[in-house]
């Protein structure tokens, strides 16, 4: 980890410069964050929800940060979980798979006000619901986050050779249903 | 002529334009692969002031939370302290010795000693009265 991120990560555990790093934490992350965020939940109210969520477990744990990791990974994890954990319990309150839940929230994409995609992207997202969701979440990350295999191997701890094997599960399925 | 190119006297960060390269791409990507999504106006500049308000308000929450578990856990202590403290000294009593008690407190607030005497028996008066010195 370099010296400039080192040197930000102690700024975040020091409490007397704690409240000004975390602001600028806040403002150079939130944005990436909730695009993440928004890609697994779809609606903009829950993701708003998911990613102040994910911000004050951040502002909460910084001190626990081992620095194994880069900042912003560290981050998405959070941010990831935040999400899976947030779509487990709607589901779960409204007695559906998470699978479920997710597909009647893209079905909702139709009359939501921030949506604005064409036909493509509606059909493009109706695919990427009825995924499986660990590969649903690597497509995410890989297709429209464009992130790297390495990148995506230490947030999800999984291997890249697993990524790889999912994300090409997922585009294969992808475009069969867009082919129908 | 002196070379320019070679005598250039800027210099950047190590691995700057790789670094931004890398950044722009992924800042431009990212914007055009929502595919579709929108947020509200100004939704980024009001999402962060919520945040800042709502991790500071956790935080005096914290603060007051630990303040009452301190004096708490300070009067716990004085109250055990001081119970041990002044508990009184009791000793089991037994039936009997509480009814000796009764008695004779009974007798000695409502019998004179002549009334007393006659409750005793003879012998136990005599050696009542040859305890005395014989003048």
């Amino acid at each position: 980890m370099d010296t400039h991120q080192s040197l930000f990560i102690n700024s975040l555990k020091q409490t007397d410069t704690k409240e000004d790093a975390f602001k600028k934490l806040v403002s150079k992350y939130k944005e990436r964050l909730y695009w993440h965020i928004r890609k697994l939940v779809i609606d903009h109210d829950d993701a708003n929800d998911v990613v102040q969520n994910t911000f004050i477990k951040v502002h909460l744990n910084i001190n626990k940060f081992k620095e194994k990791s880069t900042l912003y990974t560290w981050m998405y994890r959070i941010a990831t979980n935040e999400a899976l954990n947030f779509i487990n319990s709607k589901a779960s309150k409204m007695g559906l798979q998470n699978q479920e839940w997710i597909e009647s929230k893209v079905d909702g994409l139709t009359s939501d006000p921030y949506f604005d995609g064409d036909k493509a992207s509606l059909l493009l997202q109706k695919s990427v619901a009825r995924l499986p969701e660990k590969q649903r979440i690597v497509f995410n990350m890989k297709y429209f986050d464009n992130m790297k295999y390495e990148a995506i191997s230490e947030i999800l701890e999984t291997s890249v050779g697993a990524l790889k094997a999912s994300y090409h599960h997922a585009v294969k399925k992808i475009k069969a249903q867009l082919n129908d | 002529m002196t070379d320019f190119n070679t005598k250039n006297p800027f210099k950047v960060p190590e691995n700057y334009f790789i670094n931004l390269n890398e950044n722009i791409l992924n800042n431009s990507e990212v914007l055009l692969k929502n595919s579709g999504f929108k947020v509200p106006k100004n939704y980024f500049d009001l999402v962060q002031e919520k945040i800042i308000l709502e991790v500071s308000s956790n935080a005096a929450k914290r603060v007051l939370k630990r303040i009452i578990i301190s004096f708490s856990g300070i009067a716990a202590s004085l109250f055990v302290f001081f119970s041990i403290s002044y508990t009184p000294n009791t000793q089991p009593v037994t039936e009997n010795q509480s009814l000796n008690n009764y008695l004779e407190e009974y007798y000695i607030e409502n019998l004179d000693s002549y009334e007393m005497i006659s409750m005793l028996e003879d012998v136990e008066i005599d050696k009542i009265l040859k305890l005395k010195d014989k003048p």
